[in-house]
């Protein structure tokens, strides 16, 4: 029974989607740039020089979420590593398009996107390398230990095993807890794709999961 | 006729939304009613409910497997923003610049680790003369400023040249590639078509910048020529693996000397 994503989005106006996240921005100064830039008046060149400072700091602050969230796109980590360094370079460049007093780590996470579905992925397609599969690559050892740490390590493997367009919703949702307006913001699609990219991805974990292990875990 | 909102109510698509705290109250109510006298929905919402999973336990782990060490030295590398008022002369901006740079690295990205073996020799003209032109074009935007002024940071410095070795195939310290009169200020990867290319940057003794710069290349040892780009001195030499141009303000002579120090440290 498969819904078009727009009905659901007409058929329910009057739908207000709730922001959990208030809008600070999501870094701090404390690593700020060695330099002072306690500057009296700045030029509009030494402005955005000050600006590159702060978006500096605040990659240095959200590094490994970078490269968590390029892991879940490309499942593989050295692809991780360029998409994270390329994500500096053009975020640096555009250091005067960020807002100051919104997120930057979603303003981040958006290049970071971009660069993967513009540049990086359809390049890997063309080149007909074609993706690996998640187990082949997600090679995540330790954390054998403890019964905890297997199931979240099982977890991860059906999350990845997603197709990339349920996998990166249900990470952005449900690991980096953002709104569904701000998926659908990030990802430049509307709310309702979001929800039923989630639905299908839900409905697949459910299945696999099993009913009998899960039971009231819902929170 | 139907209701619309009765089966869009009903759907998947809703009782996630509801699972996941999406709804406005009045949408909510309508599903917690629905819960309470539909079986059908509440077996669905039970079903659905089972993916409820510790997500963010399950991707926790992957924060801390991440190389953060490398990741800020990559951020490290990345320069500082070309002051762009006085040096309009080789007229490149530097957002041009810059998206030069993102285009390298995305090619970078998708060339690098199939390619780059293959096809170790450039593909510029006979003598290599493009990546030189290049290169001088990128070091004529470089100021004192680009380069900083602070404190020179061994550790860091040994961390970059390790890296830049590595991805080259050079043994690289500070000690190796230290040049008299002039400070060394950090190594980083560029690329040039694709292939990795590495620039080590010093300012010399009248504070102007100065970089070596190495590329591989197969096209077979070459005795060091000198040639003059963007007003800067330039003495490039090659041996079987690697070619190597150091580009500078400091007069031929000097570029010339150092040069050869140079040469005998990497080659042997």
């Amino acid at each position: 029974m498969k819904r078009d994503p727009q009905m659901t989005m007409t058929n329910q106006t009057g739908f207000i989607m709730s922001v959990a996240y208030p809008a600070v921005p999501a870094y701090s100064r404390a690593k700020r740039s060695r330099e002072s830039s306690d500057r009296v008046s700045r030029s509009d060149a030494e402005a955005t020089i000050a600006n590159e400072q702060e978006i500096r700091a605040g990659l240095s602050q959200h590094l490994t979420r970078l490269w968590r969230y390029a892991v879940v796109l490309s499942h593989q980590r050295d692809v991780a590593d360029d998409l994270v360094q390329a994500t500096c370079v053009r975020a640096l460049e555009r250091a005067n398009q960020f807002a100051p007093g919104t997120r930057l780590d979603r303003w981040l996470f958006s290049i970071l996107h971009s660069i993967w579905l513009n540049e990086v992925r359809s390049r890997r397609v063309r080149m007909g390398q074609g993706f690996v599969d998640a187990d082949e690559t997600l090679v995540f050892d330790g954390a054998r230990d403890t019964e905890t740490h297997i199931f979240a390590n099982q977890v991860l493997h059906q999350v990845q095993a997603l197709p990339e367009a349920q996998r990166t919703v249900v990470f952005l949702a449900y690991v980096e807890e953002l709104s569904y307006r701000e998926v659908a913001e990030l990802l430049e699609i509307p709310i309702g794709t979001v929800m039923s990219r989630l639905a299908a991805a839900r409905a697949k974990l459910a299945a696999s999961a099993g009913s009998d292990k899960m039971e009231g875990s819902a929170s | 006729m139907t209701d619309p909102n009765r089966e869009t109510i009903r759907s998947d698509e809703m009782l996630v939304a509801f699972l996941d705290g999406e709804l406005d109250s009045n949408t909510r109510e309508q599903i917690e009613h629905l819960i309470e006298s539909d079986d059908a929905v509440a077996e669905r919402l039970r079903f659905l409910m089972s993916s409820s999973l510790p997500f963010r336990d399950a991707f926790d782990p992957l924060l801390d497997k991440a190389p953060k060490a490398k990741l800020e030295a990559l951020l490290a590398e990345i320069s500082p923003p070309v002051p762009v008022v006085a040096e309009q002369t080789s007229g490149w901006t530097r957002r041009g610049f810059l998206a030069a740079a993102v285009g390298f690295i995305a090619v970078g990205v998708a060339v690098d680790r199939t390619f780059l073996g293959v096809q170790s020799s450039l593909h510029a003209d006979q003598d290599g003369n493009d990546w030189r032109s290049v290169v001088a074009q990128y070091m004529s935007l470089y100021t004192s400023d680009t380069l900083g002024r602070g404190p020179v940071d061994v550790a860091a410095q040994t961390q970059q040249l390790r890296d830049v070795g590595a991805k080259l195939g050079l043994s690289l310290t500070p000690e190796r590639v230290q040049l008299p009169g002039a400070t060394l200020k950090r190594a980083q990867m560029l690329a040039y078509d694709g292939n990795a290319l590495g620039q080590i940057t010093y300012l010399d003794a009248m504070q102007q910048p100065m970089a070596l710069c190495i590329v591989q290349s197969s096209k077979g040892a070459k005795a060091p020529d000198s040639e003059h780009r963007h007003g800067m001195n330039v003495v490039y030499w090659s041996n079987d693996t690697h070619a190597f141009m150091l580009i500078g303000h400091e007069s031929l002579d000097d570029i010339k000397a150092m040069s050869d120090r140079l040469r005998q440290v990497l080659t042997a």
